[in-house]
């Protein structure tokens, strides 16, 4: 026992943050069953503010919204992570890497009040460069984020470029711990890059594959900025997600009660997409990610 | 077992932590001697880097009472004053925006102003319509308007009407007639087809969106209109119709921007700035001045003026922010003295609530005054500490005198203005409110783009807005 | 003969393969740098406003730079956001990479139930009021101590870094505690050292959450604005709300905003080099081969 003291020990820190900043502010998810406004937290209403959403069409199309773009983003974000990782680390000369990298890595860093207006610049039918070329060559201008079924095309690309390339980095530091003598093994046994890229690394990057794909799970409800730049009135149908509807409904309104009730649901549905995604995982894999 | 001890001592750490977390709403208030603090929350106030420190100094000075200001990053002002409200956090006073104004005055954490209106002798200065805008149906007044809450006028640009060889717009047919000729008659001479004839904001609160609108939609009103005594949809009223289909025309034709909707007002202000249109309803005011000198920061030769509303149309003065005095103010009067009647007090307190400090902000010159650089910004004039000196409620006339296009904009709303007035929403009004608006920005985008015929978008708003508790909200509103 | 034919047969379709790879790494490098560029040559342009896209400049100035370094108000941020980027990066490493190793240990008792405790706060939010109360009864309004702590460890990071730390193989950890090793020992001067891709990798995210850092200090820091980092200053440079049409920073022109942009990711441009050496391949496994 003295032996696990001092692993005890190394995670008190980590431990007291968590019931500091986590548990204890969760105490007040009991309010999401309470009348609570400006006046203060008033009538028990038990489950008055979940019905109410509910029966919302807001709420239930928001909801729809929010499932749809969160997982075709997830998959286009995941298939070009994985694919750009493993071209990038085919790469010979260290220096084009290297500055391939830095560029790819730059969009994570602008906030998304920039990447909004950036592109709503660049996509605009007055003076957009992408409405510009289109037009130079014979095509009539595209009212990019007035029309519903470009707007979810335009908003899941804009996401992917700012986020591809950082999500990079995880990928590169995991092939960066292939041994190579695995890949001289596998070309002395006669395999082709090909052979050597299924049979070598994949496996190794499988782990952090379904890692970041549950982590990504567990963010599924957490659209919200992104889209907050990114969409008006015309385009609401597709872009309106759970917490552009709450800000709107809810906390606007000063309606806590309400939006702790919606961020309640948000967050149980969550965590049960990602419990059975990890049982999944034990399942197919015989080992759970978690 | 390891595990079962693991847990108690965990919850062993959240049950001592716990005391922590009792939240408290509000503190209990002793008796006090004569106070001499007190706490505020403002938006509007000056920046720090602009003298707030000694603003406050300035004022405890007059007034004998110290104020504590706390000043909120602007952008977040709202959620951060209803998140302090919601902890319990009571200022003595803060500032209430418009939009929120009627949620504080419900919420039973205001005091009520009435019997320091009647006992303040400034206020007895203050057009009556302006304090009763915010007399709540019991009949108590909860916030003391800051300043006259404005409104916006139309913006054009007077060299693209010259060039063209135009009048100033009198009529719907004349005005419909410029915005055309802007777009297509290459009003700044540039040989290119780059301007568009009127632009405005959607991307706004929706209860806002009438403030810059007024020349399309004339005696229409997206939002909840107070005509003959009661309250309305404006939306479902019969000029609705004709408005939409003048903005379903403009649309077409394409001399109105037709990305109108994702415009924020600093969108459509750059496109007035960079020459890409002719026409904008904003602010009356300072903004007169700013529109011109930025348009003119493209072009030398740019010219921006304020005109008089068309035909049918006229423009809005809306119920301002107010300040209100909570009940965590343990001597309200002496608050409500402190700051309102400073503000009123025709002599020094109005000078600091709006030109600030003498030496600092605003200096002696000859005869009069003039107002000096900015502090955090020397490249242009100070313009205001607290409270626009163009927006005074009680014919104080201000010791610098503004520019004559601030004048002249201010004239011109002045005349041609009608006062809004605060809808006083039950809790149908507080739990549909929002998605009806949202429903409402949905349908109106979707017919002025054609989508749907005037007559179609209408009743498919009836149909909506039915199933959002319309009648309910509008019985409230009208109890 | 045989062989050299298959040498070269292997180097045509490897050439090809690499031609190909650079030109997709070019279109990609193109996409991701079209709209940063126009960010930053406008930062350089007067009279950037009228342009759709340039690649010189209208009219050059370095004003806006000028400004930047010139003003209090602009540079001040810049200081307070490398200040906590630093010290919020090593208050976070330390407590993740220690709760991180304590999780990794495979028989330590309640492993499971504290690697839940964790997972729970991925997808479980308080929401803002909550966590303002709590952050309130402890002391830390106002103070750097409220942005540094709030959210100083993140679950995702956390399980990220342990899975680097349990593929650390077991002989290596027991050879060292049979040298005599204290666990704190074993930890720091075996774990963390063969651990450095992964360090690297949380590092740089943590220090990219901290240096984007902003609602946490508008919230909890509202009477000292002094304290603002440089992601709020360029917020509000760059959007405004619409009360009366606010104007706290009127005289911003289309340059200064770019540049005020430009300068927040400057940051990472230049750390990024110093970490991408920890990315590449081949790192010494020596200790393995002993």
């Amino acid at each position: 026992m003295a032996r696990y003291r001092v692993f005890y020990l190394f995670m008190l820190p980590g431990l007291l943050y968590f019931v500091l900043f986590h548990y204890l502010p969760m105490l007040g998810l009991r309010w999401a069953f309470f009348d609570y406004d400006l006046r203060g937290v008033g009538d028990f209403v038990s489950f008055e503010h979940f019905s109410a959403a509910f029966a919302s069409d807001g709420f239930r199309r928001a909801f729809r919204n929010t499932l749809i773009l969160s997982s075709l983003n997830i998959v286009i974000q995941m298939t070009a992570i994985i694919v750009i990782s493993l071209l990038l680390n085919e790469i010979r000369t260290v220096g084009f890497k290297r500055v391939v990298q830095t560029i790819i890595y730059l969009p994570h860093f602008l906030s998304w009040v920039v990447v909004g207006s950036l592109f709503t610049l660049l996509l605009s039918r007055q003076g957009g460069l992408v409405n510009a070329l289109i037009e130079g060559a014979g095509g009539k201008s595209i009212y990019f984020f007035g029309e519903p079924s470009w707007w979810r095309v335009i908003y899941l690309m804009i996401l992917s470029w700012r986020e591809v390339g950082w999500g990079t980095v995880i990928f590169l530091a995991a092939l960066s711990g292939i041994d190579p003598q695995l890949y001289e093994a596998a070309w002395m046994d006669g395999a082709n890059r090909w052979r050597q890229m299924w049979y070598v690394t994949l496996p190794h990057l499988v782990p952090v594959i379904v890692i970041v794909l549950i982590m990504n799970l567990a963010k599924i409800f957490n659209l919200f900025e992104s889209v907050f730049v990114l969409y008006n009135p015309l385009v609401y149908s597709v872009g309106d997600v759970i917490q552009t509807y709450v800000y709107r409904s809810g906390l606007k309104e000063f309606r806590f009660g309400y939006a702790t009730a919606v961020g309640l649901f948000r967050s149980v549905i969550a965590f049960a997409l990602v419990l059975s995604a990890n049982r999944l995982t034990r399942k197919i894999s015989g080992e759970a990610a978690v | 077992m390891k595990k079962a001890r693991v847990l108690i001592c965990l919850l062993g750490v959240l049950i001592a932590v716990s005391p922590l977390f009792a939240g408290g709403q509000g503190e209990s208030a002793a008796a006090s001697p004569k106070v001499t603090e007190i706490n505020a929350v403002f938006d509007r106030i000056l920046l720090e880097e602009n003298g707030q420190k000694d603003w406050a100094d300035e004022f405890a000075a007059l007034t004998g009472v110290k104020i504590n200001i706390v000043k909120p990053a602007h952008n977040q002002y709202p959620e951060i004053l209803g998140a302090t409200f919601a902890t319990g956090d009571l200022p003595d006073i803060c500032e209430i925006q418009t939009g929120d104004y009627v949620n504080y005055a419900r919420s039973g954490t205001l005091v009520a102003l009435n019997e320091f209106i009647d006992a303040s002798q400034p206020a007895k200065d203050v057009p009556a319509e302006l304090i009763n805008a915010y007399k709540m149906k019991d009949g108590n007044i909860y916030g003391f308007p800051m300043y006259d809450g404005g409104g916006c006028v139309a913006y054009i640009r007077a060299d693209w009407l010259e060039n063209l060889d135009l009048g100033v717009p009198t009529t719907w047919d004349e005005f419909h007639n410029v915005l055309r000729q802007f777009t297509f008659s290459d009003p700044d001479g540039n040989g290119e087809n780059d301007t568009i004839g009127m632009t405005l904001p959607f991307d706004v609160p929706a209860v806002e969106f009438d403030y810059y609108n007024r020349f399309i939609m004339q005696e229409a009103m997206f939002g909840f209109q107070h005509k003959n005594g009661r309250w309305v949809d404006g939306f479902t009223e019969p000029e609705m119709a004709a408005a939409l289909t003048r903005f379903q025309q403009l649309y077409e034709e394409g001399v109105i921007d037709t990305e109108f909707f994702s415009n924020k007002t600093s969108t459509a202000r750059s496109k007035i700035y960079e020459g890409q249109a002719g026409v904008m309803e904003y602010w009356s005011g300072t903004w007169a001045v700013r529109f011109d000198e930025s348009a003119k920061n493209t072009n030398p030769r740019a010219r921006v003026i304020p005109i008089a509303p068309i035909k049918n149309a006229s423009y809005v003065n809306r119920v301002g922010p107010a300040f209100s005095i909570t009940v965590a103010a343990k001597d309200p009067a002496l608050v409500f003295d402190a700051v309102i009647n400073t503000m009123l007090d025709k002599g020094k307190g109005e000078v600091l609530f709006t030109h600030g400090i003498e030496g600092m902000h605003y200096r002696k010159d000859g005869n009069g005054y003039v107002m000096m650089p900015e502090p955090a910004n020397p490249d242009r004039p100070f313009d205001k500490a607290f409270s626009d000196p163009t927006l005074v409620m009680n014919g104080w006339a201000p010791l610098v005198a503004p520019d004559e296009l601030i004048t002249l904009s201010r004239q011109i709303h002045r005349d041609n203005s009608i006062q809004l007035l605060l809808p006083q929403g039950g809790d149908n009004y507080v739990k549909y409110v929002g998605e009806l608006f949202t429903m409402k920005q949905e349908v109106f985008s979707k017919i002025v783009i054609g989508e749907y015929s005037v007559q179609k978008g209408i009743d498919l708003y009836r149909k909506n807005a039915a199933n959002l508790h319309l009648a309910d909200i509008l019985a409230e509103l009208n109890v | 003969m045989g062989v050299e034919l298959k040498l070269s047969k292997e180097s045509v379709s490897r050439k090809l393969f690499v031609v190909a790879n650079s030109t997709l790494m070019l279109a990609v490098v193109t996409v991701i740098l079209v709209p940063v560029l126009k960010v930053a040559i406008d930062s350089f342009d007067q009279r950037a406003s009228e342009t759709v896209f340039r690649v010189i400049p209208r009219e050059f100035t370095l004003d806006a730079y000028r400004v930047i370094a010139s003003r209090a108000a602009l540079y001040r941020p810049f200081l307070i956001s490398l200040f906590t980027t630093v010290v919020g990066t090593t208050i976070s490493m330390t407590i993740t990479s220690f709760f991180a190793y304590g999780l990794a240990q495979r028989d330590l008792p309640g492993r499971t139930l504290l690697l839940y405790l964790a997972l729970v706060t991925m997808v479980f939010r308080a929401g803002m009021i909550p966590l303002f109360l709590v952050v309130r009864k402890l002391g830390l309004m106002n103070t750097l101590w409220a942005v540094l702590l709030v959210h100083s460890m993140d679950a995702y990071y956390l399980l990220l870094l342990r899975n680097f730390f349990t593929t650390i193989p077991r002989s290596i950890l027991d050879a060292a505690e049979i040298d005599g090793c204290s666990p704190l020992g074993t930890f720091v001067r075996v774990v963390l050292p063969l651990s450095r891709p992964g360090l690297a990798a949380i590092g740089l995210f943590y220090v990219v959450f901290y240096w984007n850092q902003f609602f946490d200090y508008i919230i909890y820091i509202q009477t000292r604005p002094q304290l603002h980092n440089f992601q709020v200053f360029l917020r509000s440079l760059v959007i405004e709300t619409n009360t009366q049409g606010f104007e706290g920073f009127a005289f911003a022109t289309q340059s200064l905003k770019n540049a005020a942009v430009v300068a927040s990711i400057l940051p990472v441009l230049i750390l990024y080099p110093f970490v991408q050496k920890y990315f590449v391949k081949g790192i010494n496994l020596g200790a393995i081969k002993g």
